[in-house]
């Protein structure tokens, strides 16, 4: 399976679905992301939100 | 850079030629401040006659579906102009919307910005759906050395900013 964790390090952007785009996502919040093969907790924070045909991108830093 | 200059620098930001339609969040500061910034906006988008400009003041609407529908009925205005470009709907007060309803109205703007109409919204807060389709975001007091800025989502920089003390 592949390790989620680290492809969203490699892209810092998380895909969402139109209707799950919800509070926890606004800007400036910080989402833990674990990445399995460093072993490691990244802590990113929201900064940019846009929207493509069905899905809403969070952009991280 | 004073007040007036300020908002020209807005019109102009807001003016200028895009191929796509793109938005605007006006958030943070007092409703009074926001709604102030609204209209001297509005004022000044609104004098050319290319321009075509739709306004609702959602506060003064007192349910969700009457909010929706003013809306609704804004869009299809809007559509029915011929004017192809510079087309905005201006959005007062997104945040009286409750929770529940907040996915239909943003459904609407979505479609919205699809057939080419601009939005410009406020809102209390920057709202998650909003910032999504926003490009720039006024923010009105940032901090306390800066009144109001206007802040480019994709690049996360200030393009232009008015302190709170004028020298």
């Amino acid at each position: 399976m592949k390790d989620k964790g680290s492809s969203i390090l490699k892209s810092k952007r998380i895909l969402v679905d139109i209707f799950q785009l919800d509070d926890k996502y606004r800007l400036g919040n910080s989402i833990n992301v674990f990445c399995k093969a460093l072993n490691t907790l990244h802590t990113l924070t929201i900064v940019n939100v846009t929207l493509c045909r069905t899905h809403w991108i969070v952009y991280l830093k | 850079m004073n007040y007036d200059s300020y908002i020209k620098n807005i019109v102009n930001l807001v003016n200028s030629k895009r191929t796509k339609a793109t938005g605007y969040l006006i958030s943070g500061g007092s409703m009074h401040d926001r709604r102030s910034l609204t209209w001297d906006l509005l004022e000044n988008i609104a004098v050319n006659d290319a321009v075509e400009v739709a306004h609702v003041d959602l506060h003064t609407i007192h349910t969700d579906d009457l909010r929706i529908d003013a809306i609704k009925r804004k869009i299809t205005d809007l559509k029915k102009s011929g004017k192809s470009e510079n087309r905005f709907l201006i959005l007062e007060s997104f945040e009286s919307i409750s929770d529940e309803q907040r996915m239909d109205a943003v459904l609407k703007l979505i479609g919205c910005q699809n057939s080419g109409i601009n939005l410009v919204v406020s809102a209390s807060e920057p709202i998650v759906h909003l910032v999504g389709l926003s490009e720039f975001m006024i923010r009105l007091l940032p901090s306390e050395k800066v009144l109001t800025d206007v802040y480019r989502l994709n690049n996360q920089k200030v393009l232009f900013s008015l302190p709170t003390v004028q020298n």
